[in-house]
């Protein structure tokens, strides 16, 4: 299909809560560095599929693989450590920590929680906490709030704070970034500045995928889309096919409109 | 010597089903566990004890201590846990200790640390059982204790407030739009779930004494109780506390009698360890 | 920067203040004084301890000060009964308790808070009972007297002897400056962020790669640590050990003195202490009052007060300088953002 390796792979997927299958037999892949959309009404799984990935519930059936290695079931930290990371759908900060802080704690894959170098303060110990600081100068620069960095995460606007939640995710390095409906609730100005950084992100490499209600922005930013309902896959194809599909205008179009 | 151990472990397994069922009831619509369960139980047999003293005729002592414990637990959420519904879990916890510390030594303060002996009008007497004689009072919490469960299930499951706090178990915003009230449900849970510890700790009064410290043993034996039958779960840990209780007054018999109280505490850290999700339910995970 | 100045100067009046506290035993003159003082060092070793746990990971313990006692009695009978010396008895007080500390921490630390309250508690009690019944090891009810003073320490001809109150307290003092500098390298470092991290968002800590049980379980037995260390050194500063002093009451001061001082806070864990270590001597007489203002107080400040004393003072310095800035210069509102 696409000459670039599939960085994440979801075969047969399953999961069903008392009975409901939230998430049905789905199987999809993503490509690397690209923007991939999940689409699909409210209720679809869409969620579920996401804590599935980042290992917050385990499946009942299926195997989600991340390049070569299989993560079905594995716990959230260690996902983490395989270059995925994620924002939520429910922003969620630290609420005691400012800008700087909350996007330092993204850092602890690369500086490490051992005692015995922070007690001793190794000479290790004290550079790796210079390049983290230095890495999250970078990212906040990028994300456009190092001027607001000493501010607390939990106070800043809506948009911003979801640029916080980015910056902390970007600062795990991953390979693979995981966005829950990141401009729910966001004005046009903030969607807008939003899907730009997320354009961003991709250039440096870093494959995003992403669950969206909004129609426009799935179009304009995204390589792939899959459509989901009742937990199964509908549709998937770029956003052209997708667009014109008669199943999604049916099943997703006329909903989303009520929804929005 | 057998069946002597066996009813004894009912009977305190009754008390710790009593208990266990105010923890797990408050665990399900708030999903947070009251410390201060343990001192609603002392609470109750303390005024039935003082309403004694006033000459106040048995029936109505008893029933006053119980009402008194759905008060004390009522207003323990109004006065408290009500207005910390935004805070973090932390300071909910830290303050139901505090609540604790506060209710044993006010009753310490009021009422002395001295043991005093509950009446109950069976305690004198004994029944007899093929060859074995019981005492009635024992019967009496055994008989209470079925009849409570009894009233709480067809509650639970036959009336609409019921249905509600059952509803209240799996969502309480849901509940808010179904236009149940839920802060309504909330109190309700308290009072019940506190009646029914205040209860408990009225049944041992004439056994075990009262005493402000009662409390700290009572709530940690009827919390075992509710993990083992499952966090949230009501039926498991009604069942969980009749085990315990014979359990406890199984193993009581092979250590001497100063450790007899760690019985249940280290059957608590067992099932902590092993098997914290209960064995009847699951505990329902915070939900993402 | 002029912040790194500002800070420098306050590093150095710090450090001035903290060897100037060494000859504190100079102006005092009556005894009794001088053991509360000692005593406070000990509860403020304490209250560090179980604020690593309580302020810094979000997990209540209730079940501190059975580790304390768990420290004091291993120091005791390795004193007493195997004649081994204070710097012999305090490092394995600190690890048989960290050991304990662990276990309790591994099994209460699984599934919800609560848990963790209720193991601890569970712990407490049982420590408690092993104390009052295992006559032969812990003496029973009567508990262990006659625990020696460390021995007299010589460097070249001076000689620091530990045997008066006043001679005891640099030793406490170290011991406390020494917590307090491992409080403040392990928060400042990145197990130190994970554990604030947890305690503010255990979820979203995970999803950073944070292993949240792990950190949970380390810190848990760092906390018991400090309370065998503390245990150690109270054994061979009253020379006795009896049962009450380590009952629930110990852990619920504990408690207390951290949700006074302010959760989260070094300075507040040493205010918490000094607090209530002078009040329950004040209030001496009538203990049974005391614990009801204890658990009063905790209800109160964590309802209104959940950051404590420190939280006031931090707060009032705040709208200070909100205030100052407010007068010295009109601030520029950002407009937009720029993206690199």
């Amino acid at each position: 299909m696409n000459s670039k390796a599939a960085i994440l792979t979801v075969d047969q997927l399953s999961k069903s809560f008392g009975g409901v299958k939230a998430v049905n037999n789905l199987s999809f892949s993503v490509t690397q560095n690209n923007i991939h959309a999940i689409i699909g009404p409210n209720g679809a799984g869409k969620s579920t599929l996401f804590n599935l990935i980042t290992g917050v519930i385990s499946p009942d059936q299926g195997k989600i693989r991340l390049l070569n290695n299989d993560i079905t079931s594995l716990r959230p930290d260690k996902i983490a450590q395989h270059g995925v990371s994620r924002t939520f759908q429910n922003i969620r900060l630290f609420p005691d920590m400012t800008v700087f802080e909350t996007a330092f704690i993204g850092t602890y894959l690369f500086t490490g929680g051992k005692l015995l170098p922070a007690i001793l303060r190794t000479k290790e110990f004290r550079k790796k906490e210079r390049q983290a600081k230095e890495r999250i100068e970078e990212i906040l620069q990028f994300v456009g709030l190092w001027e607001m960095r000493n501010e607390y995460a939990a106070k800043l606007s809506y948009g911003n704070q979801r640029r916080v939640e980015i910056a902390r995710a970007l600062a795990t390095n991953p390979s693979l970034l995981l966005l829950d409906e990141p401009t729910a609730g966001m004005n046009q100005k903030e969607t807008k500045e939003l899907m730009q950084l997320f354009t961003q992100v991709n250039k440096q490499g870093i494959t995003i995928l992403i669950i969206a209600h909004d129609m426009h922005l799935v179009n304009t930013l995204s390589d792939q889309i899959t459509v989901i309902n009742f937990g199964e896959k509908l549709v998937e194809g770029p956003p052209e096919v997708i667009h014109n599909h008669p199943a999604v205008m049916e099943a997703y179009m006329g909903r989303a409109e009520v929804n929005a | 010597m057998f069946v002597d151990q066996l009813v004894n472990g009912i009977v305190l397994g009754s008390i710790y089903a009593l208990m266990a069922i105010g923890y797990t009831m408050v665990w399900n619509v708030l999903r947070f566990i009251n410390f201060a369960h343990g001192e609603v139980y002392m609470g109750g047999a303390f005024v039935s004890l003082y309403l004694l003293l006033l000459d106040t005729p048995i029936w109505i002592a008893y029933l006053g201590g119980v009402l008194a414990g759905a008060l004390l637990g009522y207003l323990m959420e109004k006065v408290v846990y009500l207005r910390m519904r935004s805070a973090p879990k932390l300071n909910l916890l830290i303050a139901a200790i505090g609540i604790s510390i506060l209710l044993q030594n006010l009753a310490q303060y009021i009422w002395g640390a001295t043991p005093e002996r509950l009446t109950s009008p069976f305690l004198s007497k004994n029944i007899q059982v093929g060859d074995m004689m019981i005492n009635q009072h024992y019967i009496f919490i055994i008989i209470l204790t079925i009849l409570v469960m009894i009233t709480l299930e067809l509650f639970i499951n036959r009336t609409l407030m019921g249905k509600a706090v059952q509803a209240a178990a799996q969502n309480i915003n849901a509940t808010q739009l179904m236009g149940i009230n839920a802060n309504k449900i909330i109190s309700i849970t308290f009072a019940i779930g506190s009646a029914v510890g205040a209860l408990a700790g009225i049944l041992v009064g004439p056994v075990f004494l009262v005493y402000p410290t009662m409390g700290i043993f009572a709530g940690l034996k009827g919390f075992t109780a509710s993990v083992m039958g499952g966090m949230g779960n009501i039926p498991g840990a009604m069942i969980a506390g009749l085990m315990l209780g014979v359990i406890e007054s199984f193993a009581a018999g092979f250590i001497s009698s100063g450790y007899r109280d760690a019985v249940a505490m280290v059957i608590l850290l067992f099932i902590l360890l092993v098997r914290p999700q209960g064995i009847f339910g699951k505990i329902v995970q915070q939900k993402v | 920067m002029d912040l790194t100045k500002k800070s420098g100067v306050r590093k150095a009046i710090l450090i001035f203040a903290g060897i100037a506290l060494f000859f504190l035993p100079l102006g005092i003159v009556n005894p009794y004084f001088m053991y509360i003082i000692n005593l406070i060092l000990i509860y403020a070793l304490l209250a560090l301890g179980l604020d690593l746990i309580v302020g810094y990971t979000g997990q209540v313990s209730v079940g501190h000060g059975a580790f304390f006692g768990v420290g004091a009695y291993v120091a005791a009978i390795l004193a007493k009964n195997f004649g081994l010396s204070f710097w012999l008895t305090l490092p394995l007080s600190i690890v048989v308790t960290s050991v304990i500390g662990f276990m309790i921490g591994f099994i209460g630390l699984k599934l919800i808070e609560e848990y963790l309250v209720m193991a601890t508690l569970a712990f407490g009690t049982i420590i408690w009972l092993v104390f009052l019944n295992w006559t032969d090891l812990t003496g029973g009810p009567m508990g262990i007297a006659g625990i020696p003073a460390p021995p007299t320490v010589k460097i070249g001809s001076v000689e620091f002897p530990f045997l008066q109150y006043h001679d005891y307290y640099p030793l406490l003092l170290i011991f406390v400056y020494l917590g307090i500098l491992i409080t403040r390298l392990i928060i400042k470092s990145g197990f130190g962020r994970a554990c604030t991290a947890i305690r503010d968002d255990e979820l979203a800590a995970q999803a950073m790669g944070i292993p949240v049980f792990k950190t949970k379980v380390t810190m848990f037995t760092i906390s018991s640590a400090f309370c065998g260390a503390a245990g150690g050194l109270y054994a061979h500063f009253l020379h006795v050990v009896s049962p009450e002093t380590f009952a629930f009451g110990m852990s619920v001061t504990i408690l207390t003195m951290v949700m006074i001082g302010g959760q989260g806070s070094i300075a507040g864990a040493v205010i918490g202490a000094s607090i209530l270590t002078i009040s329950s001597e004040a209030l001496r007489e009538t203990p049974e009052l005391r614990m009801l203002i204890y658990g009063f107080m905790i209800v109160v400040m964590i309802m209104f007060f959940p950051k404590g004393m420190m939280g006031v003072f931090q707060m009032m310095k705040k709208r200070f300088l909100q205030r100052k800035e407010q007068l010295e210069k009109p601030t520029v509102e950002k407009e937009g953002l720029s993206y690199e």
